[in-house]
């Protein structure tokens, strides 16, 4: 307790250098707590686009659907299914369950004047597809899909690439389910900008009760099952839930998660660097907190000197110098999350043009516009404890080194 | 009866050419509730007689015994448990914490013997803060006392903890004679009151008279004892 | 002199204290250098991909065909100077000194169907001699020939997965032409190229120019020209030749790129080393911190010293000297360090190269052209720049405690006590 009374008082004695060094760990914290929460803010956006717009919560099909819809240049249009009753009502008793619509998913070649171009087709049916998806709320020319007719939604990317408007015609191409080239035709009826870029590009929405006879499929026969959930958190353990009840049925169930494995793979790229950039910054800290020990053990020599000579252990000293270190940790770690938290506050209130930085959408990751950083209190804790444990263990070879030199040496230097 | 026994003490520092022999076969007794002055020129060897009598060095041949305790082949632990218990130091330059306060550094001597009881270390502290005079000034920090006043502060450090030796390396060689006489004066008394075993080295010739015991060291070797 | 002598033996007298001064000044030049040798090479290897497989130097196409890109147009082909075809507009830009060779492409969609699944592909017609005798694409022949003529073409490793043919198989590939009629031809799989990114592979196969003219009834036409000069640093000198031949020529429809404006992914890391600045800035400013606070230690440590300098006359310019001089020293010294292990660093992981899994992950996924395998790229100047930014920053900083020093009255400095 008297160790830690001194130590405290120590920090205190020589604060000019103790804000010195500590800046060096505040600059450590504010980066990063800046870093994780720019990451996270994007994440959560990206993956809130991908639910809104392209994979809700939970998404049913028949089993080997998703690997070979990856795998193939089609979407295997022949892996649909018709959903039975008992299906439907246990989703319907899933946790959180809000809404699913069906959808039938197939590849296209999108031909207007003399331009075509490769698209992905759902076929949906308006109304419960307009409780799970968004799409129809981003609507920017014309209407969403409505009762039954011919007409197509498209992106506005594609609209503009074919110089296309609302009420002009287009025709899709496409392989049936017997194997020959058959078309759908109409007009364009609505375009879409959702905030998720990919969808403004290639994606086409068209009424499911048109499009299922032209490709030659069941009227009911969907290719995925999506299905909304309250809450985002709920989806892994639900889909898990799901594919439980399934048993020998020749369905399965993914999270949007799953589905989006290449933000998945963003995120953990994303974790790698702010860590990688976190462990070079605490590398720099830890010098400096080395520094800081020698520092005040040298100009200390005689009073650690005394100290010694009056028969204090040199574990004591040891612990001394492990506390200051600590001490400095501590200033360094709480000084870092107070700058740290009013980074936070304006990136959470005023948000962080993406757009200025890079096209993100450009590369595939459906981000677009402002984001906003959320307040992530585990990463303040976690990056206050981890410095103030760097700190502590940064000073024990220089805190040995202090607390095993000759105190005779020490007490004679005038 | 005797505290401390040196047999053939030799200490030498450095190594080939550049050895120096700063004790050459040193023999002397110290008994309970002296109060002795070691005194010789400088670099005669005074300092390095102190540090083995204190346990903070080894000698290089020959033994250091301490209540039957062979103080001079123990472990740099041993040591420093030793010097915990058993000796108090005071030295020319004071060496108080600066961190803490004139109560806190005297306190800190009896805190490091791993005495819990806050009571007791209250009493303790003040009582000897009150025999060096210095109730008054107990919680100023160092920078606010004079070189006199430290050195009393010093001198109340060695003592709390009631050990059976104090060794005082040149005490008042950063005071003037007036402070000197109360700083020495102040050690007396408390070899009277508390018998408490005093070894102090000067060169001050005034300081000397109050010894009860002077020994005289020259190149390393005791030259003269002559006991008052 | 005497003040070079006073603060190098300054230095000496606590080596430890010097030497971790030295150690963080050290360890943050070498983060520096080591960031930027694998930006560098990160960005150098990716440009040198989108060089050499999509963009050239500078990349000549109709304005149209920029825009519609995506959809692999047939109707915005560039039919030469003054319609006098592609071959001779090729001819006439290699006689620019800053030409070094020119390719003319042309690309176009398409299928080729295999058991359920329709395969999409992307064709590009080649000039062949000139892609054999000047261009990447013979060297990254994984099985087989480069094509020569005919109905030959030569396919993306991956794609040849997705097709399930093998060296030497016929296929037969459907596509539209300029006149959007379906058609359908049957080619021989001559040659396999495995570039090594997923992006190119996956959807790639090569055509002799001619036959792809031929085939999309096209006449001696190209979809894009990519030039190429001696030297990547020499793009903007190509550039400006390329852009007043086009107006002198009369051809303002067609639009000269140059490859680090191409994309705007490749765009935003052609600046990377700007916006990164800030970053290595910020890390040399810590390391500088440590030497500041020790400088620090050694005024307040000296004052009485310092106090008897000035009383002895030494005017508090020389004083401030000492100090400065000091950090300089650090400065010098530190970066020298870590420039040397930096530079070793780096040499050894220009060939040795590191694989980091979850970077494989997400370029297979994104639509960028980067091996997943990282070298660190080694050069003088990524070890001049990160010495000097390390020598400048310590010595900028070193002002600090020197006018701490020089501010010192000599009376509180002599009255200096050690309690
Ligand atoms: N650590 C040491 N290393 C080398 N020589 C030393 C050391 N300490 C003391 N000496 C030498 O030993 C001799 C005795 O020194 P010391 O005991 O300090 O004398 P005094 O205290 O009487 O002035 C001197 O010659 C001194 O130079
Ligand atoms: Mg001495």
């Amino acid at each position: 307790m008297f160790l830690l009374r001194l130590a405290a008082r120590n920090v205190f004695r020589r604060r000019g250098r103790t804000l010195i060094i500590s800046s060096i760990l505040v600059l450590a914290v504010a980066m990063f707590i800046l870093f994780e929460s720019l990451m996270v803010g994007m994440m959560d956006v990206s993956f809130r686009n991908v639910i809104d717009f392209e994979i809700p919560h939970i998404e049913i099909a028949r089993k080997d659907y998703f690997t070979e819809s990856e795998k193939s240049h089609t979407l295997p249009i022949g892996k649909r299914f018709i959903p039975e009753d008992r299906l439907i009502s246990d989703v319907q008793k899933l946790k959180g369950y809000q809404a699913m619509t069906g959808i039938l998913e197939f590849s296209a070649d999108f031909i207007s004047g003399r331009y075509e171009f490769p698209v992905r087709v759902r076929a949906v049916d308006p109304d419960t597809f307009n409780d799970v998806f968004m799409n129809s709320q981003y609507i920017v020319a014309g209407t969403f899909l409505d009762g039954n007719g011919p007409g197509v939604v498209i992106g506005s990317r594609l609209a503009e690439f074919f110089d296309l408007d609302v009420g002009e015609y287009f025709v899709m191409r496409f392989t049936d389910i017997g194997g020959s080239f058959n078309t759908i035709e109409g007009e364009v009826t609505g375009i879409v900008t959702t905030p998720h870029p990919d969808i403004n590009l290639t994606t086409v929405f068209v009424n499911r009760e048109h499009a299922a006879p032209r490709i030659g499929v069941e009227d009911l026969a969907v290719t995925q099952l999506m299905v909304r959930l309250e809450d985002r958190e709920l989806a892994s353990s639900q889909s898990n839930a799901l594919m439980d009840t399934l048993g020998g049925n020749p369905l399965q169930a993914r999270s949007y998660r799953e589905g989006a494995d290449f933000l998945v793979s963003l995120e953990q790229w994303g974790y790698l660097e702010t860590y990688f950039l976190l462990a070079l910054f605490l590398l720099v800290g830890a010098i400096g907190i080395i520094s800081a020990v020698v520092l005040s053990a040298i100009e200390r020599e005689k009073e650690i000197g005394m100290m010694k000579a009056m028969g204090m252990g040199e574990s004591s000293i040891l612990r001394l110098f492990m506390l200051e270190a600590g001490g400095i940790g501590v200033v360094g770690g709480a000084l870092g999350c107070l700058i740290g938290a009013v980074i936070i506050f304006f990136f959470n209130t005023y948000g962080f043009d993406m757009d200025i930085f890079m096209d993100f959408s450009e590369i595939g990751v459906p981000v677009s516009g402002r984001i906003y950083g959320p307040w992530n209190f585990d990463a303040f804790l976690l990056i206050f404890v981890i410095v103030v444990i760097v700190s502590i263990i940064a000073s024990i070879l220089p805190a040995l080194w202090a607390a095993r030199k000759n105190p005779i040496d020490a007490i004679e230097k005038r | 009866m005797s505290l401390l026994t040196l047999e053939h003490v030799d200490k030498t520092y450095g190594q080939g050419d550049l050895q120096v022999h700063a004790l050459n076969g040193v023999d002397l007794t110290i008994s309970k509730g002296e109060f002795t002055t070691v005194f010789g020129p400088s670099g005669s060897g005074k300092t390095t007689l102190l540090n083995l009598i204190g346990a903070l060095d080894r000698p290089t041949s020959g033994s250091v015994v301490f209540l039957d305790k062979p103080i001079g082949s123990m472990n740099r632990h041993e040591q420093a448990a030793h010097r915990r218990f058993h000796v108090g130091f005071i030295f020319q330059s004071y060496n108080l914490i600066p961190v803490l306060t004139a109560y806190e550094n005297v306190e800190f001597a009896l805190k490091i013997t791993g005495i819990r009881d806050s009571k007791k270390i209250h009493s303790q502290v003040t009582d000897m803060l009150d025999h060096v005079g210095l109730s008054e000034l107990m919680h100023r920090r160092p920078n606010q006392l004079s070189g006199g006043q430290k050195q009393r502060v010093a001198v109340a450090r060695a003592l709390v903890k009631h050990p059976k030796l104090v060794l005082a390396d040149e005490p008042t060689a950063n005071l003037d004679s007036k402070t000197s006489k109360e700083v020495i004066e102040v050690m007396l008394r408390m070899n009277r009151e508390l018998h408490t075993t005093f070894i102090f080295s000067t060169h001050d010739p005034m300081v000397m008279e109050y010894a009860r015991r002077m020994v005289e060291i020259r190149d390393g070797n005791i030259s003269q004892d002559t006991e008052r | 002199m005497h003040l070079i002598t006073i603060a190098w033996r300054n230095l000496k007298r606590h080596g430890l204290r010097t030497g971790i001064a030295l150690l963080a000044v050290a360890a943050v030049v070498l983060i520096v250098i080591f960031s930027r040798g694998f930006v560098k090479s990160l960005t150098e290897s990716s440009f040198r991909l989108y060089i050499d497989n999509m963009y050239g130097h500078v990349r000549i196409t109709t304005e149209e065909y920029a825009l519609r890109e995506m959809l692999l147009p047939l109707d915005h082909m560039m039919d030469g100077f003054n319609s006098a075809g592609i071959s001779s507009m090729v001819e006439e830009l290699e006689q620019h000194s800053s030409v070094r060779y020119v390719m003319p492409r042309v690309r176009f969609g398409a299928m080729a169907s295999r058991d359920d699944d329709m395969v999409r592909m992307m064709g590009i017609g080649i000039d062949v001699q000139r892609e054999r005798t000047y261009g990447a694409l013979a060297e990254d022949i994984s099985s087989g020939r480069m094509i020569k003529e005919g109905n030959e073409i030569l396919v993306g490793s991956g794609l040849m997965e997705d097709l399930k043919a093998e060296v030497g198989d016929r296929v037969t590939l459907v596509f539209s032409d300029a006149f959007q009629s379906l058609r359908g031809r049957t080619f021989q799989i001559v040659g396999v190229r495995d570039s090594g990114v997923s992006d190119l592979d996956n959807v790639i196969f090569y055509v002799p120019l001619d036959t792809a003219q031929d085939m999309l009834w096209l006449d001696d036409e190209a979809s894009e020209l990519l030039v190429y000069t001696y030297s990547t640093d020499t793009t903007e000198a190509l550039l400006a030749d390329m852009r007043t031949l086009l107006h002198e020529q009369g051809s303002d429809e067609y639009l000269a790129v140059p490859w680090n404006q191409a994309n705007p992914f490749v765009e935003m890391y052609s600046e990377m080393d700007n916006i990164m600045f800030a970053a290595y800035l910020l890390f040399v400013v810590m390391g500088t911190i440590v030497v500041v606070s020790t400088l620090t230690m050694i005024v307040r440590e000296r004052t009485a010293e310092i106090g008897m300098m000035s009383a002895l006359g030494l005017s508090s310019r020389e004083i401030m000297g000492v100090f400065i001089l000091e950090g300089f020293f650090i400065g010098v010294i530190g970066s020298l360090i870590g420039s040397a292990v930096g530079g070793l660093l780096t040499l050894y992981y220009s060939q040795a190269g590191f694989y980091v899994e979850a970077f494989d992950m997400f370029t297979s996924e994104a639509d960028i052209l980067i091996e997943p395998v990282f070298y660190l790229s080694f050069s003088m100047e990524n070890l001049v720049f990160s010495f000097i930014m390390g020598t400048v920053v310590v010595t900028l900083a070193s002002f600090l405690p020197a006018f701490k020093a020089a501010k010192l009255e000599p009376v509180d400095a002599l009255h200096y006590g050690d309690d």
